[in-house]
Order: structure tokens, then sequence, then C-alpha cells
């Protein structure tokens, strides 16, 4: 009877023991396999940044180029799909699609038995464009259930509670504030991304790549907002510029409206200027391509379902001078240009204002969603969004011309130099 | 003849008792193995967290300003609620590999809880117009 039960005794001791020795062995290891993952991805950046320094000297540089050593072990070795002087996008061995005008660069990093991949578009004269879909120069308080596609950037605090997911789009998917992140409810980052903050981290985030509360890097470098027109730093400056556009540019044969209450528009590709705001109630449909801008000091407002197809929604404070006329425009200049949704709003195109913008409802955005001022330029929003980061939507307005590449800045290449630009930088 | 089990079960209940305190010291053996394991592993990520934090550093301070230094930090590592503080040092190198290409090592020292010196390192290349990714 007693020896069935000193095998079972016998057998649990054992499986107890060897539990106690994989873990401590295990946790070791797996610190280990940590090292050589992230060592790996590094050894791939190398590789990516080896090409675009080897592109900057030969533009036509194209196929693979053979494994690099590096001191400490690791090696490298990279395959460019050029597509510089084609016209038609190709495809790499990925799948990646590389439009025609770019080179896609996928570099291989290889630690011990580990091995990592990383992605870039690049492309001569280009400008960074590390996609942003929302970029805000004061703070950015998300209360509902959102979902991001691209990076979302503030100067000021950001602050999620509810659900949230950030994910990534070309390499875009970070989530940075040159001041702190506090989140609560769930918020998962894909692994690829970083979750980086000067001024502290709370709260718990899944994925992310890096996450730090006191980071120094380029990334939470603050967005520049002083109202400069041009993407352009001046010496000693670092960070990117946010965009402004120089009103005379946007408002340079506007279509324009005195009225405060619209109802369905067309716009037939032209900007449309309300110089006393506009609301926007019940259903509403506007039709673009086009842009409405409003402009010294009042509101966009929409507080109904909207659809608001390739159009662009711009608020702009002391805009004081009808364009067309040179008369002034009424002059209050508080700052309060400012754009809210209170309905189920459905958008694709640029949504950007000096100042905040709110949604208490359902908003849905294809585009780039910017709060432009340092104070006053906050997003709120309470209800559920959605918004998809499509950095296309700068080229086709008036005044944006110069960010339509990418919001430049420290480590970007100016457009019409004869280097190569990053286009979008992505860990496989 | 009538066989006598109740002493065949004392018998085998003493096997089992040596057994069983035969596994007892070998499994009380392991633990602190294990736990100094975990805590060396602590210490690894932690030199690793250390490393790739200033590669990141490095690579936002751009091309133009790289340089050598070194930084020392001390960092408390908590396994089974007791602390341990360990002070790492790091050495950031920076070599030329080409025109417009460096090289950027690290190197994290740090004496693990086991009492040895350890080293760990990791490189990346920063060139002239690699962006912060």
């Amino acid at each position: 009877m007693a020896l069935p039960f000193v095998l079972l005794v016998l057998t649990l001791l054992l499986v107890a023991v060897s539990a106690v020795a994989h873990q401590g062995l295990g946790t070791l290891q797996q610190a280990k396999l940590e090292e050589f993952k992230k060592q790996a991805v590094l050894a791939a950046e190398a590789g990516v940044a080896d090409a675009i320094e080897q592109m900057v000297d030969n533009a036509a540089l194209d196929g693979p180029v053979a494994e690099v050593e590096m001191e400490i072990g690791a090696a490298y070795s990279f395959v460019v799909f050029n597509n510089l002087t084609g016209g038609a996008p190709i495809f790499a061995s990925n799948g990646a699609e590389v439009p025609a005008g770019c080179a896609y660069i996928l570099s291989t990093g290889e630690m011990g038995t580990i091995s990592r991949e990383v992605g870039a578009i690049v492309s001569p004269g280009a400008a960074s464009a590390l996609g942003i879909a929302i970029g805000v120069g004061g703070s950015i308080d998300m209360s509902g259930s959102k979902r991001v596609t691209g990076t979302v950037k503030a100067n000021g605090d950001i602050n999620f509670s509810g659900s949230t997911r950030i994910e990534p789009l070309d390499g875009s998917g970070q989530l940075l504030s040159s001041s702190s992140i506090s989140v609560s409810g769930s918020t998962r980052v894909d692994d690829t991304q970083d979750v980086l903050s000067r001024g502290g981290l709370s709260g718990s985030i899944r994925g992310g790549y890096t996450v730090s509360g006191s980071d120094s890097s380029a990334a939470t470098e603050p967005f520049i907002n002083d109202y400069r027109t041009v993407n352009q730093l001046y010496p000693g400056e670092k960070g990117s510029v946010l965009p402004n556009p120089d009103p005379a540019v946007l408002l340079a044969g506007a279509v324009i409206h005195t009225e405060t209450n619209p109802s369905d528009l067309v716009l037939n590709g032209d900007v449309h200027f309300f110089p006393y705001g506009a609301s926007f109630s019940g259903s509403t449909n506007i039709t673009g391509p086009g842009t409405i801008v409003v402009g010294g000091g009042y509101p966009l407002n929409f507080s109904g379902s909207s659809r608001i197809a390739e159009v662009n929604l711009i608020a702009i404070r002391d805009t004081m001078i009808d364009p067309v006329t040179s008369a002034p425009f009424p002059t209050n200049t508080s700052n309060n240009a400012s754009i809210s949704f209170s309905g189920s709003s459905r958008i694709t195109g640029l949504v950007y204002a000096h100042d905040g913008i709110d949604d208490s409802g359902s908003l849905r955005l294809e585009g780039i969603l910017i709060a432009y001022d340092s104070v006053n330029g906050d997003l709120n929003t309470s209800g559920s969004s959605r918004i998809e980061l499509d950095s296309t939507v700068l080229a086709d307005i008036p005044g944006f011309e110069p960010w339509a590449d990418g919001f430049g800045g420290e480590g970007c290449i100016p457009a019409g130099s004869s280097s190569v630009g990053v286009i979008s930088w992505e860990r496989l | 003849m009538r066989r006598n089990t109740r002493g065949l079960t004392v018998i085998e209940t003493m096997i089992a008792a040596t057994l069983f305190l035969t596994s007892v010291i070998v499994l009380i053996g392991l633990y602190p193995a294990s736990a100094r394991a975990t805590r060396q592993a602590q210490g690894h990520l932690m030199a690793t967290y250390l490393a790739e934090r200033e590669l990141e550093f490095a690579r936002g301070r751009g091309y133009d300003a790289l340089t050598d230094y070194t930084e020392t930090y001390d960092l408390a590592v908590t396994n089974n609620g007791v602390s341990h503080d360990i002070n790492f040092t790091t050495t950031v190198k920076v070599i030329d590999v080409r025109d417009g290409l460096k090289s950027v090592t690290v190197s994290v020292d740090y004496l693990a809880p086991d009492k040895f010196n350890r080293q760990l390192k990791m490189e990346t290349y920063v060139g002239k117009s690699t962006p912060a990714p």
C-alpha cells in the first residue's frame, strides 16, 4: 500500500524540484534572449543607417548587400528595392509596396540564433514623415473608447481613460509626450512602437517596444508651434515644426460665406471661408473635395450627424482681413477658433484648429488631426473615436504644402536637397 | 503461513520518509540557487534596458553630437520582497565606420548579485542622415 504512495510523493517532489530549478534558469535564459532580440533589432537598424548612407553616395544602389559583421558579434545584411526611377509601384520580397520615386530597404539583423527585420522607405529630398495622426500643441484628454492608427504626440500631458488602442501604419504608431503620459483602462500599443514621455508615465500599458517616462530623445522634443508659416528650423532649434498655414495663401480665392448656420454644401474643390464661424446642426452632408475655414476667433461646430467626405476643416484665429476685398472681418480676437463635434461625424481629411478640438459624440476621421496652440490647443474627446492616419491630406491644402512631405525637423532632410530622407521606418 | 504485512509497511514508510527528506533537502538546496539566478536575470534585464536607453539617447543627439561618455546608475532590484542595490556603469564609445556612418557601442558593467563582475554590450550604427526612429 505504501509503495504507490511513495512513488506518488517522489514524483510530486521531482516536479517541484524541477519547477524551482527551471524558474531561476528559465528567467536567466529569458533575460539573455531579450538581450539578443534587442541587439538583433539594433543590428537591423544599423543596416538601414548603412544603406541610407550608401544611397546618399549612390542613389542607384539596388539588390542585396553582403553581410556586415559588427564589433560585438552581431551582423546585418540588407536588400534595397530601388524604385526611384520607376513609373509604377513595385513590391519588396516581404510584400511591402514601394511607390514610384522611392526605395525600400529591408534590413535583417542577427545576434546568435535570433534575427529581426527593419524596413524603411526612403526617397531623395524627402522630409522624414514618421507619420503623426494626432499632433497637439497643448494636452490630450481622451476618455472614451478610442483607436488610433498612427503616432499620437503632444507637447503637453496625455491622459487616456477608457479603452485605447494605438496601431502602427508604415512604422508610425508611437505614443509621445514632451510632458507626461497617464493611462487608465485598457491601453494597448503595438510591440514595435515606443511609448515615451519626458515628465513621467503612469498606468499600465500593454505592448510597446521602449516604454519610458524619462525620455530625452528627439522623438519627444516638443513641436515648434510659434505660428511660423515655414517648415524650417532655425539655428539651435530641435524638434519638428507643427504645420501652420499662411492665411494669405490659405484664403486666396476663397469662397466667402457670411451665414453662420449653413446646411449641406458642395465644395467643388474650393476653400470656403466662414469669417463669422459656422454651426452645422442636424444631419449634414458636405461633399468634397474642398476645405472649410473659420477665422477671426469664431468656432466651427457640428452638432448632428455629419458625413464629410474629402473635406478639410480648419479653424484659424486672428484672421482679420478679407483676402478678396481687404476689408476687415469682425474684430473678435479671442483665441476661440476651435472645432467641436457632438454628434456622429465621419470625416476624411484634415481637422485643424489653432485652439482646441472637442468631440463628445462619435468621431471617425481618416486623415490628420492637429490642435496647434500651446495654451489652448487641446484635444478633448469623451465619446468613441476612430482616427486613422492619412498623411497625404496635407498635400492638397493651400498653405500646408511645406508640410506635405512630413513635419520636418531634426533628423529630417530638407526638401530639395540631394540627400536621402526617410519616409517610413518600421520594426517588422 | 500468514504474511506479516504490517512490518513491510513500516519499512516502506521509512523508505518513503527517507526519500521525502532527501528530496526536501535537495529542494531547499536548489531554492537559493534558483533565487540567485532570478536576481541575476533581473540584473541582466536592467543592464539590457540601460544599454538600449543609452543607444536611444545617442541617436536622439544626432550624428554630429555623438561623443564618448560614461554614466553611473544605482538601481534597486527586488526579488521576493528583498531589495538589492546594483551599481551600473554605462560607457558609450563612438567609432567612425566610414564617412557619414558611426558605430555606437554601449558597455554596461555591474556587480551582479552573485558577486561576479558582469558586462553587457550592445551596438548600433548612426548615419548622418538617420532620423531617430
